[in-house]
């Protein structure tokens, strides 16, 4: 193990940790902001899955993988829609929905792309590049690691702040919030908790829909059965880990990404260690962190419950 | 997120009347959440250029068009009923396991490990060894998310579903490693030996591939039922879901409660996989569910948790399955159209089961009942 170069092993695994951990990033992001209005969103793993499809077909259709990002946070801000009108305005069961909606994302997506291509592959399309930032890319070790990334990483680091700021300091976020918390106060105060929530879940669809575009289209640049895999169930556990602070959930999704990246690069170091076990650690960690750091007290109080209450 | 999934009709009685009410639209529910998802479906089936009235055709010829065909939907249906069975166990409890499909392979590995045993044991032990096998591997899978929600308040619904991926990849480690059949072979698939001749389920409808397991399943649903809605326990299970602080206060355990539930329901989904591969596959391949445990959700929840509609509406899934294979065979539309049907089936069934229609009417009935008296 003299040989072995750790500074270079650790760099690229640290950069392929950050790209790993941003679709879990944009999707943890929406699923704040549903789960501070109130409403909790099991389905984030479909509208990722609504998303690698969407923008699967933007880029398709537009010819460039910004058409894609936009086709990406279209479809899963129609789902986003759909478990809106289900759970708001029918009030529906949240987590019996949001299951519903992951079959539903799972199954239509698959669906459209079989009867696209009989053989189930499908062609290649614009996709991200890596795109190195002036200056900052030649800064020692944190140029290697945080700036020699596709555009959609950049978004998702702007987005950190934006959303702190949005959620914790604006009087919009004060009211989301509030919808969390006593929708019945908020209503009382004039905020209209129904259009928050619609809000809340559209938007969070979109940005899950990103984190799917990322998966199609910033790492393969193509469209595969089962890109998703579980990493909107990731993003959730993120949240919670996180404590809905946008800052903390980057952080632990970086955790999660830097732990599928180590699973990655273990299995060609031919370790004595069955690559199945490899595979199973993220969600073992995940797992782990949930079960361990799992925070109650700090959920929205009025998370999961559907407003008017009768 | 204290309350899962909609629990059933509640433990108290209704006024007779009100109570065929409730009973004619549990009943007319399901065909309307079906019918509906038939609709949606022929819409992307004509998407996708296809005349929905030729794939419907062939869906339906698919399934009745031989015994042959019954059978195998029968056949299709007895991992969905026995899974169903224990989900719907469970949601009457207010607890939201989605963690079937972990629970399925969990059951199904350690029933296999049995059922490929040279023991030369006589086959109705064998195969009971292997069933509770099936259910010791489900249930221990069941019984680690149950304790963390009953004991710790853990949303269920994020342990199960990650401990989905875990079981999924350790049945894939023993099926390429200590229990692959043959691994020096070139092309080894990954996959155990055939289990023995004395652990394999009896096909009971010769020549269609109908096996024990089916009745097994029915047998099941009695059982369930029996517990359900005659038994002291099946009371309290039920009481823990409508209101989980009544029955504190009335003092039941209902941690425990919790934690048992939990267990039989992983426990049945054990014994269905493990069903599955005595009676159909015979051995255990890596990622051998097709979602089984997810489909399951759909059905417990279209059956309103009853036995009686879990039976029905799994015989309906299976029927289903089998026609989407044939409309997929004969019409070109991918058969993962069936997961689309059952999502549609599941928002239908969670949005009717808020439509207060009902009450209303109970309210106006009790009122002229009391003013008559």
């Amino acid at each position: 193990m003299n040989e072995f170069l750790w500074l270079p092993f650790l760099v690229s695994l640290l950069a392929a940790g950050v790209r790993l951990a941003t679709p879990l990033l944009f999707a943890a992001l929406g699923g704040i902001t549903n789960e501070l209005s109130g409403v909790l969103n099991i389905g984030l793993e479909g509208m990722m899955i609504g998303g690698t499809f969407g923008a699967y077909i933007g880029a398709l259709l537009s010819g460039s993988e910004w058409g894609g990002a936009l086709g990406g946070m279209l479809a899963g801000g129609l789902l986003g829609l759909l478990f809106a009108y289900l759970s708001i305005t029918w009030r529906a069961d949240q987590v019996v929905l949001g299951t519903g909606l992951n079959l539903f994302a799972l199954g239509l997506t698959s669906f459209f792309f079989r009867s696209m291509y009989k053989a189930g592959i499908s062609q290649f399309v614009p996709s991200f590049d890596v795109w190195n930032v002036p200056l900052l890319s030649d800064i020692p070790l944190i140029g290697q690691i945080f700036f020699r990334q596709v555009p959609l990483v950049y978004l998702a680091y702007l987005l950190i702040p934006l959303f702190s700021f949005l959620l914790y300091k604006t009087t919009w976020g004060l009211k989301l919030r509030c919808c969390g918390e006593h929708p019945r106060a908020a209503e009382t105060v004039g905020v209209n908790v129904t259009r928050m929530r619609y809000l809340a879940l559209i938007l969070s669809g979109m940005l899950a829909g990103l984190g799917g575009t990322f998966l199609s289209l910033g790492q393969i640049s193509a469209f595969t059965e089962g890109l998703v895999s579980g990493r909107g169930f990731i993003a959730l556990a993120a949240i919670i880990f996180g404590r809905w602070k946008p800052l903390n959930v980057a952080f632990a999704c970086l955790l999660f990404g830097v732990a599928d990246a180590l699973q990655l690069r273990l299995q060609g170091f031919g370790l004595p260690i069955r690559y199945e076990f490899l595979l199973m650690f993220p969600y073992l960690l995940t797992l782990v962190t949930f079960v361990v750091f799992v925070n109650r007290g700090d959920s929205p109080a009025a998370l999961g419950k559907p407003y008017p209450e009768k | 997120m204290e309350q899962g999934a909609p629990s059933g009709s509640s433990p108290s009685r209704h006024h007779s009347w009100a109570r065929w009410l409730n009973y004619l639209q549990i009943t007319l529910l399901p065909f309307g959440a079906v019918f509906a998802a038939l609709v949606i479906g022929a819409i992307l089936i004509a998407l996708t250029g296809v005349e929905p009235g030729f794939a419907y055709q062939k869906m339906w010829e698919g399934i009745a068009k031989s015994n042959y065909q019954v059978g195998l939907v029968l056949v299709k249906a007895t991992p969905l009923m026995i899974i169903g069975l224990g989900l719907g166990f469970v949601f009457n409890s207010g607890v939201f396991n989605i963690g079937a499909e972990g629970q399925l392979y969990m059951g199904a590995l350690l029933g296999t490990a049995i059922g490929i045993q040279d023991w030369g044991l006589p086959a109705w032990l064998h195969i009971s060894l292997s069933l509770l096998g099936g259910f010791i591997g489900g249930g221990l899978w069941g019984l680690l998310p149950g304790y963390l929600k009953a004991r710790h308040q853990i949303n269920e619904v994020i342990t199960t579903i990650l401990l989905n991926y875990i079981a999924i990849y350790i049945v894939s480690y023993f099926t390429h490693g200590p229990l692959r059949d043959n691994p020096f072979a070139e092309a080894a698939l990954p996959q155990t030996p055939e289990v023995q001749a004395s652990s394999q389920l009896p096909l009971i409808w010769p020549p269609t591939r109908l096996h024990a397991g089916f009745l097994l399943g029915l047998g099941l649903a009695l059982l369930l039922y029996l517990i359900t809605y005659r038994m002291a326990f099946g009371y309290k299970a039920r009481a823990v879901g409508s209101s989980p602080a009544a029955a504190h206060y009335a003092g039941m355990n209902t941690t425990l409660i919790m934690i048992i539930v939990m267990v039989v329901s992983g426990g049945l989904a054990g014994v269905a996989g493990t069903v599955e591969i005595l009676g159909v596959q015979h051995r255990l391949r890596d990622m051998f569910s097709p979602g089984l445990g997810y489909s399951a959700i759909a059905i417990a929840l279209m059956g309103n948790n009853h036995p009686l509609g879990i039976i029905l509406a799994s015989l309906l899934f299976g029927a289903l399955q089998v026609g989407a294979n044939n409309m997929q065979a004969l019409a070109g539309v991918p058969v993962t159209i069936v997961d689309v049907l059952q999502a549609t089936v599941i928002f239908f069934v969670a949005v009717s089961a808020m439509i207060r229609w009902r009450a209303p009417l109970r309210t106006l009935l009790l009122r002229n009942r009391e003013a008559s008296s």
